[in-house]
């Protein structure tokens, strides 16, 4: 392959680019650098490839099949310790969006939590209290558990339902059963009555709510406001022998979250992606959350919530080391990952706040200074010296990370299969 | 030993089944994208699964490998082997494996190079075939006009051959097309 120089005279190991994405509301980044030209005038000549399974797409990128992909932020990170699937060493240098999934129950489930405390309409502590209630009643009446869908095992998605259920006290793992099906299934999944709620990234659960099936009960934002939901993810090896292109790839991308956080852009972005050959949903259904509209129920008006998707704003395509962090704990808390890593050496390895900055710097963007931050700290916005704000980062449980400490959060955590001596033995310098 | 195949289409089924029953295991061909995986998947305790690379059902096989320390789980490496062979089955074939610990890896380096092989060969003769044929219809032309050189005039072969290749420079023609329009119209002009 002979040395190539796009328009700026940068030379790119390689130009032909296929990227692999999901239909869901997220893909809107590679979907906007490709279509508003900004892969092309980084001399980028990229093929956007429509996959079905987050499985197969996490193997594509280790076979090399696909250069690189839009993936749950928990994939990389999974994948480069082996949980949930065979071990592949990827890399992330960025993040894709902020928030944008929710907590979806059947209209018969929805009508219990509300009999049990009216307050289920608006308040997802309340509703997974009612939830809890009404497990407790199912038990003793010898009813089969309730079942719930998420995407993938090692899912944001997973992690977001698991905390939810966890903060009035239901186990995932005994009180209710999990089920993993694909996004574009899981509103005919509940339709048929095989799952009585699901956990899935937008448009999922405003289809469910227009076709009048099911009510949004907790939003990934009132989870944990502003955390991390897609990354950019590529193969170690791939990201070593194309540096360049790698690069340019994150220029695009950065171009296309720029672009898409603006207000004025979301309609169009919702005529783009809402296309056959992207998501392939009416437009009206895309647009909703996009215009920063959360419909929860139907009969009721939306709520506005401007961060419902947030794309660039909040520093929010910086890959936060501690963001990894959070998932590994996560991994541990539900026994998914039981032998004690070194956490920092594992982070580290997988997403890349370095190769973001240089990015960044290229496009004369500010970014972070710092790794990481505490998590669960703010209400509202923060400026940072020398960079870009950040945005409220509360969790629904009241949590607060410090820097550093992870495994002394991880130890507050209920119903967690942690075995937090032997993290500490491993981890021991690391924490504060 | 069983072998569950799912969302594999008939065309790619049809080509497997025949050395999978050679083989003495047995397969199972679930094509029903509303197939419950967790209730087959339980029922039939497959020891090797052959899925669709693009079926939506990967992510459910996934969990079911994370619930059930027993069920077939992804391979997409062989211990001390290459990779190259499970990268060609997705690649070429668009097929996934998956398989319980207990399969030996020799076993399921064989199913996938027989797998790929099957798929290669008759991919593979056809795509040639369908190259191959205008080289072999451009011989037949060239040694039909050279029958006819040599039945016209009387000449030898090599003469034949000589007379048709100095034509050919002089039009600055290749030497088939000269043939053909020797055979379509029976003059050099």
């Amino acid at each position: 392959m002979g040395a190539i120089h796009n328009k700026n005279g940068l030379h790119l190991e390689k130009t032909d680019v296929t990227l692999g994405f999901i239909p869901l509301t997220d893909c809107a980044p590679l979907v906007i650098a490709h279509e508003k030209g900004y892969f092309a005038s980084e001399g980028l000549n990229v093929t956007l490839s429509r996959e079905v399974s987050w499985a197969g797409i996490r193997d594509k990128v280790g076979l090399g099949i696909l250069d690189g992909a839009q993936m749950l932020a928990s994939i990389p990170v999974a994948s480069r310790l082996g949980v949930g699937g065979p071990k592949i060493d990827m890399v992330s240098a960025m993040v894709l969006d902020l928030n944008g999934n929710a907590i979806t129950v059947n209209n018969q489930l929805y009508n219990h939590l509300y009999e049990i405390d009216s307050r289920s309409e608006f308040s997802p502590l309340i509703a997974a209290q009612a939830l809890q209630c009404l497990i407790e009643e199912n038990k003793r009446s010898k009813r089969p558990k309730l079942r719930f869908g998420v995407v993938y095992p090692c899912s944001t998605q997973s992690y977001e339902l698991r905390y939810w259920l966890a903060s009035a006290g239901i186990d995932p793992d005994r009180d209710v059963e999990i089920v993993v099906i694909p996004p574009p299934k899981m509103v005919t999944a509940m339709t048929d009555g095989d799952i009585h709620g699901f956990c899935v990234g937008e448009p999922w659960n405003t289809l469910a709510v227009q076709q009048q099936i099911g009510h949004v009960v907790a939003t990934k934002y009132q989870l944990w406001n502003n955390s991390p939901e897609k990354v950019f993810a590529v193969s170690e090896s791939w990201s070593k022998e194309n540096p360049a292109t790698h690069q340019a790839l994150l220029r695009a991308l950065i171009k296309a979250c720029i672009w898409l956080d603006k207000k004025e852009n979301r309609r169009l972005t919702a005529k783009i992606i809402s296309q056959a050959a992207y998501i392939a949903l009416p437009e009206e259904t895309v647009a909703l959350s996009l215009m920063g509209s959360s419909l929860k129920h139907h009969g009721l008006p939306p709520e506005k919530v401007e961060d419902f998707h947030v794309f660039h704003r909040y520093s929010a395509n910086f890959p936060w080391l501690n963001h990894a962090e959070w998932f590994i704990s996560q991994m541990y808390r539900w026994g998914q990952l039981t032998t004690p890593v070194n956490i920092e050496e594992t982070v580290a390895a997988v997403y890349k706040p370095g190769l973001f900055r240089i990015a960044a710097a290229a496009l004369g963007i500010e970014s972070p200074s710092i790794d990481r931050k505490t998590e669960g700290n703010l209400h509202e916005k923060m400026m940072l010296t020398k960079s870009q704000h950040i945005g409220p980062n509360q969790f629904l449980d009241g949590q607060i990370i410090s820097v550093g400490g992870i495994i002394k959060y991880l130890e507050k955590q209920n119903l967690s299969k942690a075995d937090i001596p032997a993290l500490r033995l491993i981890n021991a310098q690391k924490e504060v | 030993m069983k072998l569950l195949l799912i969302d594999v289409d008939d065309i790619r089924a049809n080509k497997l089944a025949p050395i999978i029953a050679w083989t003495g295991i047995d397969m199972i061909t679930i094509n029903n994208s509303n197939a419950d995986i967790y209730q087959l998947v339980g029922e039939m305790h497959p020891e090797i699964i052959l899925v669709d690379t693009n079926s939506p059902n990967r992510d459910t096989l996934e969990h079911l490998a994370q619930l059930q320390k027993n069920a077939p789980r992804t391979v997409i490496k062989l211990e001390n082997t290459r990779s190259e062979g499970i990268n060609r089955l997705a690649a070429e074939a668009g097929i996934s494996l998956y398989a319980i610990d207990a399969v030996p890896t020799a076993l399921l380096q064989a199913l996938i190079d027989i797998a790929i092989a099957y798929f290669h060969s008759i991919d593979q003769l056809r795509y040639e075939a369908e190259h191959i044929k205008p080289i072999i219809e451009a011989r037949q032309a060239l040694n039909k006009a050279k029958k006819f050189i040599m039945e016209t005039y009387g000449l030898a072969e090599d003469q034949a051959s000589d007379l048709l290749s100095k034509n050919a420079d002089r039009q600055r023609k290749p030497i088939t097309e000269v043939a053909r329009q020797l055979l379509d119209t029976g003059s050099f002009i």
